[in-house]
């Protein structure tokens, strides 16, 4: 898939095969496929967060760590990614897909 | 009845990256069917006559109508294997011809059958004239490739996860700790009752709850609805840190071991923390796993019982233990069943007696109960990244029965179908909203 | 000429019924000693049906009845025709009181037995033919079903031209001494059928060689294990 000036391979879930290639353009096409209209401050504040935490640790962050570093209720982050964190969240943050029962 | 320690089974070492790698020998696959032959096995192997009536009770034939889509045709190399090496005419004439020798592209060519194109939900075996348990067949093939680590990629690793760190996520203990007493910080304001908490590792209590790792990593809310559903019947019961996973990839992936290392751990937990019931949560493979499988594997009774909380939450209501009020929930609302906790597990009527109770406008989706056809999702399919295309395609003939029910929330007792069917809402646009069963009582409770 | 007739109406037919018989109750053995093995799949929530209420289950297919009617109900018209074909071949053995209840000409049903039989197999050849089942078969599916046509084809021809082209010279009489010098060991060859002097004996010989062939068949092909799958694991599951 292109997307400006890159073209993206996604897996057969729709995450990015090579997730170093992220950027906020990226981000933004994701959402629209994820239905998500607008990209507001509280999105880009829990996928910025999710992308920081799996920099460093190679992992994708627990609900919890996401709600209590950008200040969400727990019910409002299934408000604002309708597909909830997993494969909602991480994939516009551009993570691979978590493992297991997701 | 005492049971020995938990011994970590050694396992081999990872392969790494793409296929598992190749092992040279396909003995273990060989050494699965002569086992899986005994008794009946064979017939039901041998049996088929390719009358095709199969074709049309399956999702995945349905969405895609191809050859190697009908059920029958799934298990097609497996039954020449069998019937090459295990039938008097097989072994008379298997020197004349190559038709069903065991080979490592056979071997894949299953893989991709049993995996790919199978959700193992069992709906092809209600329709079968001739009584073939072709689900049965299709876990051979699941076993075989196990034996020779021929699992996809996604599911094994998460076998391995699950095995290595106790939970199919590899959740650490500390990471649970601290979401359970974040979730009983949120429970305590939502219920206006500073006395909540979540019970972690207490013994002697009625029951050890199981809960998927997904309710801890990614979708709080169920965990969260149980808790303070148990807290207002006055419930005595009790999380594990250590062993808590309901899943068992293990039984997914057809890897017998695996399977039955994951139940020998969560008995031995529950003999430990000395409760009288283990009740897991809502968890369609968990609940066959757990229920009828797991006495086999483990080859002995289990002492304690295990229900579903399904069946608590039911036993809740009926003994007026919770008082619940469907105006809570008037959106309409359908149900969906998960084929293991449903056609396979035989857990039917409960969850319809809570819903009927707990939600203003409920409606079945056709056709239901044990005829329900799968989501989409189940078999281990989630995991599975390289069959994303054929699970989402897969899933339409569930968005065209939710679509016809007109309703804005379906409920569903299964984590696993829960993925699933959040996925065909946004795919096929449905706009519906998945909620665990215990959720819907959460929200209907009359605090 | 009259050595071929022999071989197949004799020595073919003894071997052939030995096989079937032979490999028919190997097979029965082995299910039955299987029956204490339990087949992982059937643990599970399902009640054990009432004996007699899956033995029904499964002789008469209900599974099928709702979604496939019309296939429905020609296997249910095949199975029934096959009885009565049965029945007919005894009386072709020997006289029967039991089977003359109702009375009627020999051979049962007046031809309409093999016609319904006929119509019912080309059924199911062709719809093999027809995708995605075609597809899916394999040999072994073919050549049963194309030996059954060939019996019931020529089998049915005798009756018939017996009635209609007035092909008479071989009579039940002759069937009945062939048929009877067999089951009791003495067999014999009726004259009519050795010297060739019946248009339609050669009918016959094309008749008993593909029964033949499907007795000795039958038992390795994968129908064998469907007609014994049919109720035990009906009766078997839990």
């Amino acid at each position: 898939m292109k997307i400006g000036d890159k073209s993206i391979d996604f897996d057969k879930d729709g995450f990015m095969v090579n997730p170093g290639l992220w950027d906020e353009q990226i981000a933004r096409a994701i959402a629209g496929d994820e239905g998500i209209e607008e990209m507001t401050e509280q999105h880009w504040a829990i996928v910025n967060f999710i992308r920081n935490y799996w920099l460093e640790h190679d992992l994708a962050p627990a609900v919890r760590l996401i709600c209590s570093d950008v200040g969400v209720g727990v019910r409002q982050i299934y408000k604002l990614f309708t597909s909830g964190p997993a494969r909602g969240a991480c994939r516009v943050a551009g993570l691979p897909k978590p493992d297991g029962c997701v | 009845m005492s049971y020995k320690p938990v011994k970590m089974k050694k396992r081999n070492p990872d392969p790494g990256p793409g296929r598992s790698g190749d092992s040279p020998s396909l003995t273990g696959a060989e050494d699965v069917v002569a086992r899986a032959i005994q008794g009946l096995g064979i017939m039901h192997a041998t049996a088929c006559m390719h009358c095709g009536f199969c074709a049309d009770t399956c999702h995945i034939y349905l969405a895609e109508p191809k050859l190697e889509n009908i059920p029958a045709q799934k298990f097609s190399e497996i039954t020449r294997y069998i019937r090459r090496r295990h039938t008097l005419s097989g072994r008379l004439f298997s020197r004349f011809v190559k038709n069903g020798e065991l080979t490592q592209d056979v071997l894949r060519k299953i893989s991709d059958a049993v995996y790919g194109r199978c959700t193992a939900c069992g709906r092809c075996t209600l329709q079968c004239p001739v009584g073939i348990d072709l689900r049965e067949i299709i876990r051979i093939g699941r076993k075989m490739c196990a034996a020779v680590r021929q699992v996809p990629e996604g599911l094994q690793r998460t076998v391995d996860n699950q095995i290595q760190t106790g939970n199919q996520m590899a959740i650490p203990r500390e990471e649970i700790l601290s979401t359970l007493d974040w979730l009983a910080e949120d429970l305590k304001m939502e219920m206006k009752d500073p006395s909540i908490e979540i019970p972690i590792d207490q013994p002697g209590k009625d029951f050890l709850y199981l809960i998927n790792p997904r309710e801890i990593k990614f979708f709080p809310l169920s965990l969260l609805s149980a808790a303070g559903v148990f807290h207002a019947a006055g419930a005595s019961w009790t999380l594990s840190s250590r062993w808590f996973d309901v899943t068992n990839y293990g039984f997914y992936a057809g890897d017998t071991p695996a399977a039955t290392e994951l139940t020998r751990r969560v008995i031995e937990e529950a003999v430990s923390l000395n409760v009288k019931e283990i009740i897991l949560s809502e968890c369609g493979h968990g609940y066959r796993s757990f229920r009828w499988e797991g006495p086999h594997w483990i080859g002995q009774e289990y002492p304690v019982s295990i229900r579903s909380v399904i069946e608590l939450l039911d036993e809740f209501i009926r003994a007026g233990r919770i008082r619940v009020d469907p105006t809570m929930n008037p959106e309409r609302t359908t149900l969906h069943d998960p084929c293991n906790l449903v056609r396979l597990g035989g857990i039917v009527d409960p969850q319809r007696r809570i819903l009927r109770r707990t939600v203003g406008d409920f409606v079945e989706m056709t056709p239901n109960r044990e005829n329900n056809f799968c989501c989409g999702g189940g078999g281990g399919m989630l995991s599975m990244s390289e069959f994303g295309d054929v699970r989402v395609a897969s899933g339409k003939i569930k968005a065209d029965q939710i679509r016809a029910t007109g309703a804005k929330i379906v409920a569903t007792p299964c984590h696993n179908c829960a993925d699933q069917l959040i996925e065909l809402s946004k795919k096929y646009k449905l706009g519906v909203e998945i909620q665990a069963v215990v959720e819907l009582v959460y929200n209907a409770l009359i605090r | 000429m009259a050595a071929v007739v022999y071989f197949v109406l004799i020595p073919m037919t003894y071997a052939c019924t030995a096989i079937f018989i032979f490999s028919l109750s190997w097979h029965i053995v082995r299910v039955v000693s299987g029956l204490r093995i339990s087949l992982a799949g059937s643990v599970g929530p399902e009640k054990r049906p009432k004996f007699w209420g899956s033995l029904v289950e499964s002789l008469l297919f209900l599974k099928i009845i709702k979604t496939h009617p019309v296939q429905w109900f020609l296997l249910i018209l095949f199975h029934i025709t096959f009885l009565f074909l049965i029945a007919g071949h005894i009386e072709l053995i020997g006289h029967s009181e039991c089977l003359q209840i109702v009375p009627h000409e020999i051979f049962l049903g007046a031809g309409f037995i093999g016609l319904v039989l006929l119509v019912n197999l080309s059924f199911f050849l062709f719809r093999r033919f027809h995708s995605p089942i075609r597809e899916m078969s394999e040999p072994s599916d073919y050549y049963i079903l194309i030996l059954l046509i060939l019996t019931v084809l020529s089998g049915s021809q005798m009756n018939l031209a017996r009635s209609l082209y007035g092909y008479s010279t071989m009579s039940v009489a002759d069937y009945r001494i062939f048929l009877s010098g067999l089951t009791t060991f003495h067999p014999v060859v009726p004259d009519v059928i050795q010297s060739g002097d019946a248009g339609h004996s050669i009918l016959l010989i094309i008749h008993v060689l593909c029964a033949n062939l499907v007795f000795a068949l039958f038992p390795s092909s994968n129908l064998v294990h469907t007609i014994l799958t049919v109720p035990l694991s009906r009766l078997q599951r839990h």
